[in-house]
């Protein structure tokens, strides 16, 4: 509000008080003062007085009588006529009383329309600070104006707006990682795929020439190697060729109950669980990549809980950012030192390299093509939690 | 002799005859100084019948003459007193109840039965108003400056109407709310907005003098008295 505007509402309350003021003072305070020292209140009263007398006159035995409330009616009739003498500064008083009223009522609304107006002055100045912090492109703002009014709507807009900003920009840069991966596991794949398949031959070839038993084994061991090859240069092909989801409106509470009760036996030293949310989890799923990820994250699970055994609980449900899956097992952990990396291509934690470290590469990927992501809640020594993010539905539709 | 003649007389003879009438009543007051040096007005100016004093002095309440007075001598030191007459219309007995305050205490005077009896009683009024022994006899005349203030009720009787004021304007609750026995709080001592608003209201009646007389005099105390 312009401070002209300010001052036209203050001009019209301040006319619309000493209006109110006036009627006060003329219609009410003067009234009943008016009224108290009525020139026929005292005459009555003065009557009454006569008539008292001449009651005890005429009934001397009750004079005490009549004397008593002879003096009480003079008592009255004094004390009005101190107050009709007193009248004018009895009513002077009560204006300076009102007036002090209207003028600390009057100050105290423009002290605190003052207080108001700096007030959002203030939050103006955040807002508009964090809009410029916005459009030069910084996230994860914080523009500290509370309120359901509409500054405060805004303020959390602007908030959500550059935390929508960070996540995507999080996002797009994992998504450049990745397919910078994915074409390094391309031409690997490309490059290996071709000279593993010589080899193969010439080793077939080999075998059949060569009929020694020690040259038998030493085939049948290189041959292992070579299969052990293949299945990384698989492994480089299907992270390469990652399809694009083909997503489509899922309950995914039905989805982890379905995916538990089909591939609740196929990893014998864990045991696995579904828990059912109470309202439908509905979110755009590619059922099939959704089910990879969880079958990556299980087969990491079973590997870490080895022949220990773990239990793994998965829950749908919706956060404040979208509709999620968290996994968690009681396995032993990820190693901190692999944990902030653990998303990457070509990290894994098993010893002996047992995994190429993909899995969890193509299950993040996955879920970024989803619009969504795949976060690492906690882990320790008592479990790991992991929860797959998923894009919030739009509003009437998918 | 023509009609304007006769006006003139006529008129002469009203002023004349009014003239004689009020001959008795003092103008200025007058003075008297014992040995002692005490100073005693002897005569106040009638002011009773006055319009703007007459009316309060049958009203019930005590009308209250404050005279006070300023003594300088020739030498110019000063002297200053002070001196009361109450008088209260006794409304069941019907007579006038004066009583003088001054330097030398306070005296009643027996009550008097009609207007014109106090008038007389007034005329023959003596209120020492101030110790004067220290001012200079010899030097000269002394100037006196005398003022009478009418203040038309007493400091008990505005007591008594602050608080009956305060009573009757006070918000109090309905006797059915209140339990039998338990007296209402004072919403003055409640402390409450109300109660501050009606103390405020109840300490605007205050005495203060309806009207106010004020003369010069010269008097010269008489050496040796």
């Amino acid at each position: 509000m312009s401070w002209r505007a300010s001052l036209a509402t203050f001009a019209v309350l301040g006319m619309a008080a000493l209006f109110l003021f006036h009627l006060f003072e003329r219609e009410i305070a003067g009234s009943w003062l008016a009224f108290g020292v009525h020139p026929q209140v005292l005459e009555e009263l003065e009557s009454s007085l006569a008539d008292q007398k001449r009651l005890a006159r005429a009934e001397p035995d009750r004079e005490g009588e009549y004397r008593r409330r002879f003096d009480r009616i003079e008592a009255l009739l004094g004390n009005l006529r101190v107050l009709s003498l007193s009248r004018g500064e009895i009513a002077q008083r009560y204006e300076l009383a009102l007036s002090g009223l209207l003028v600390a009522v009057l100050a105290a609304v423009a002290g605190a329309h003052a207080w108001r107006q700096a007030r959002e002055g203030r939050r103006l100045e955040r807002l508009r600070s964090a809009l410029s912090d916005l459009a030069a492109g910084r996230t994860d703002l914080v523009v500290g104006v509370a309120g359901r009014d509409p500054v405060g709507r805004v303020a959390g807009m602007v908030e959500e707006a550059s935390r929508t900003m960070a996540k995507d920009r999080r996002r797009i840069a994992s998504l450049e990682n990745l397919s910078a991966w994915q074409e390094a596991a391309r031409r690997h794949a490309h490059e290996m795929r071709t000279p593993l398949t010589a080899a193969r031959l010439e080793l077939d070839q080999l075998g059949r020439l060569v009929a020694e038993p020690e040259a038998t084994h030493l085939v049948a061991s290189v041959e292992q190697e070579i299969d052990r090859l293949e299945r990384f240069t698989h492994s480089f092909a299907t992270f390469a060729r990652l399809p694009r989801p083909t997503p489509r409106i899922e309950d995914l509470g039905a989805l982890v109950a379905e995916f538990v009760e089909l591939f609740g036996s196929a990893w014998p030293n864990l045991k696995i669980r579904a828990e059912r949310p109470e309202k439908t989890v509905a979110a755009a799923v590619d059922r099939e990549m959704i089910r990879q990820v969880w079958v990556n994250l299980l087969e990491n699970t079973a590997q870490a809980c080895g022949e220990k055994g773990g239990q793994v609980l998965l829950k749908a449900g919706n956060g404040p950012t979208g509709p999620f899956v968290e996994v968690s097992d009681d396995g032993p952990g990820i190693a901190s030192e692999i944990a902030p990396r653990l998303f990457e291509p070509y990290v894994s934690g098993r010893s002996g390299g047992g995994g190429m470290g993909l899995g969890l590469a193509i299950s993040r990927k996955i879920l970024l093509d989803h619009g969504g992501d795949l976060e690492l809640v906690e882990s320790s020594p008592r479990g790991t939690c992991f929860r797959l993010v998923l894009a919030r539905l739009e509003k009437g539709g998918g | 002799m023509s009609r304007r003649a006769v006006g003139i007389a006529v008129i002469c003879g009203l002023v004349g005859w009014i003239g004689a009438a009020n001959l008795g009543a003092a103008v200025v007051p007058a003075f008297e100084l014992d040995r002692g040096g005490v100073l005693t007005v002897v005569a106040l100016p009638e002011v009773l019948s006055r319009r703007e004093v007459r009316p309060h002095l049958g009203s019930g309440l005590t009308t209250s003459f404050i005279v006070e007075i300023e003594v300088r001598d020739a030498l110019g030191q000063e002297v200053r007193g002070v001196g009361r007459i109450d008088v209260r219309y006794e409304l069941w007995d019907e007579v006038y109840l004066v009583r003088v305050v001054g330097a030398g205490g306070i005296r009643k005077l027996p009550p008097v039965r009609s207007f014109e009896e106090l008038q007389g009683v007034w005329q023959r009024l003596r209120v020492p108003v101030a110790m004067a022994a220290s001012l200079d006899r010899r030097g000269g005349p002394w100037k006196v400056e005398v003022a009478l203030s009418v203040v038309p009720f007493s400091q008990s009787e505005q007591r008594d109407a602050q608080r009956w004021f305060n009573d009757s304007i006070a918000v109090r609750p309905p006797p059915s709310v209140a339990p039998p026995g338990v007296r209402p709080r004072d919403s003055a001592i409640r402390g409450d907005t109300n109660g501050v608003l009606d103390l405020f209201l109840g300490n605007s009646i205050q005495r203060r003098s309806l009207v106010h007389y004020d003369w010069t005099v010269e008097f010269r105390p008489e050496v040796g008295r």
